[in-house]
Order: C-alpha cells, then sequence, then structure tokens
C-alpha cells in the first residue's frame, strides 16, 4: 500500500474545514477559495466528509474538555460540600440509629453486637483508609487518565 | 522490552522461547467514585471513574507481565492478550499474558 502524504493545500483545505484556522488566516483562504475552484472542491469534499463521519459517530467532548469542566472552581467547590453533606448525613443517620437502638427497649445483647459491630467496622475501614492515604503518594497508576 | 500481540517479531527471529508470563492487577475505585457512576448508571453518558479504573487496571498488569519477562532475561513478548472479568463490583480485575523470547541479535 503506497501512502502519500497531503499537499500544503490540502492540510490548508482540512483545517479550514475542521475550522482550525485564525481569523486572518480564514479570511487568506477565504479569498482563494473564491479564486481557485480546485482548492473550494477540496474543502467541499472534507466538509461533505464531516457530514458523513457525524452521521456515523456522533462528536463527543475531547478529554480536554472533560477535564476543563472538572477543573471549574465552582463545580468542584459545590461537589466537594455536596459530598461533604452526604458523609456528615450518612454519618448522622448511623449515630441516630445506634443511639435509637441504645435507648430502646431491646435485648442488651443485641446493643453490644451492634455496638461493637458498628465499631469493629469503623475501626476496620479506619485501618484501610490510613493505609490506602499512606501508600497513594506511591501509587503510579493514580494519574493514568485512560 | 518489545510487546506485540502477534505471534513473531517482524524483522526478528525468536532464537529462544522463554515461557509464558503474566501480570494480573484487581483495583478497585474509591467510594466517591462508585457513587458518581452508580448516577451516571442512572443519567447514561461515558462512567469516566471507571474508565480511568480500568486504564489504571491495564497499565499496572502490563507493568508487572514486563517486570515478569524481564526477570526472567526476555527482550520481547509475543501473543500478547488481555483478560477483564469482575470479581467485585466497582473493582477491576486485568490480566495480561504472552510468551516471553529471547530475540537474535
Amino acid at each position: 500500500m503506497t501512502h502519500v502524504e497531503p499537499s500544503a493545500d490540502q492540510l490548508s483545505a482540512m483545517a479550514y474545514a475542521d475550522g482550525e484556522m485564525d481569523a486572518a488566516a480564514r479570511a487568506g483562504f477565504e479569498a482563494r477559495l473564491a479564486r481557485e475552484p480546485e482548492l473550494a472542491r477540496e474543502v467541499a469534499a472534507h466538509q461533505r466528509l464531516h457530514v458523513l463521519a457525524r452521521e456515523v459517530a456522533p462528536p463527543e467532548p475531547e478529554d480536554f474538555e472533560w477535564a476543563r469542566i472538572a477543573r471549574s472552581p465552582l463545580r468542584r467547590a459545590v461537589l466537594s460540600f455536596a459530598v461533604f453533606l452526604a458523609l456528615v448525613g450518612s454519618v448522622g443517620v448511623l449515630g441516630y440509629g445506634e443511639w435509637c437502638l441504645l435507648c430502646s427497649d431491646a435485648p442488651v445483647f443485641l446493643k453490644w453486637a451492634v455496638s461493637l459491630a458498628l465499631v469493629g467496622f469503623s475501626v476496620w475501614f479506619g485501618i484501610v483508609a490510613r493505609d490506602r492515604m499512606r501508600t497513594r503518594a506511591f501509587d503510579p497508576y493514580t494519574g493514568v487518565k485512560r | 522490552m518489545i510487546l506485540t500481540t502477534t505471534d513473531a517479531v517482524p524483522g526478528r527471529t525468536i532464537q529462544l522461547t522463554i515461557g509464558v508470563v503474566r501480570g494480573n492487577t484487581v483495583r478497585a475505585a474509591h467510594m466517591k467514585s462508585d457513587v458518581t457512576a452508580w448516577m451516571k448508571n442512572l443519567v447514561g453518558g461515558e462512567v469516566h471513574e471507571y474508565t480511568k479504573l480500568m486504564a489504571e487496571a491495564r497499565e499496572q498488569a502490563l507493568d508487572r507481565l514486563e517486570a515478569e519477562a524481564r526477570a526472567k532475561g526476555a527482550d520481547a513478548i509475543v501473543g500478547l492478550r488481555f483478560v477483564t472479568c469482575e470479581i467485585a463490583e466497582g473493582a477491576a480485575e486485568f490480566l495480561a499474558y504472552g510468551t516471553a523470547v529471547k530475540l537474535a541479535p
């Protein structure tokens, strides 16, 4: 199979069709399009290809666009606050449940069993989370994007 | 280290077949990612948290595969394959395996 490098005009036609030219280059190129029908045909072919490509696979935001959305300070602040509320609320619900159990007429054995399980799982989770926090800095794979 | 999915390295001769090498890992996303992923299940779209999780697992499995091949004195792995399976919800298991070979100089 022979590989043919695109000419400078073909590259310009692709850049124009892709909207990658700045205003000055665009104006200059449009002046050439008015004079050069061959170049105009090249651009039209790329624009038709664009339409076809969109039909085959709908466009999706690029990775940098996702990264830009994720970096938004407002989004991050609101998200952090929401996570904080969810965690505090969950701990509150668990604590209230435990308190209700302790104040209820449930058998003493059940009160002890639930309390010990709660303390045990909390300490267990705390140790696992602490280990992860300590090793996270040395985990080279957390930076992998995809 | 040359990694290839083909059975041979084009342009090179295999001098010695060392044997099967593999690298695997099971990685989990943290709770925040899992909750976000669960919410994305409701609204649709790409679950970036799990895309990243799979990519992390793939790279780690590949690094372990390469490390094993290097330890055995190989300079290429042919017939490279990836296998994934679900061992737990929200965790990604990735196994990379192939045949470690020594190439002729």
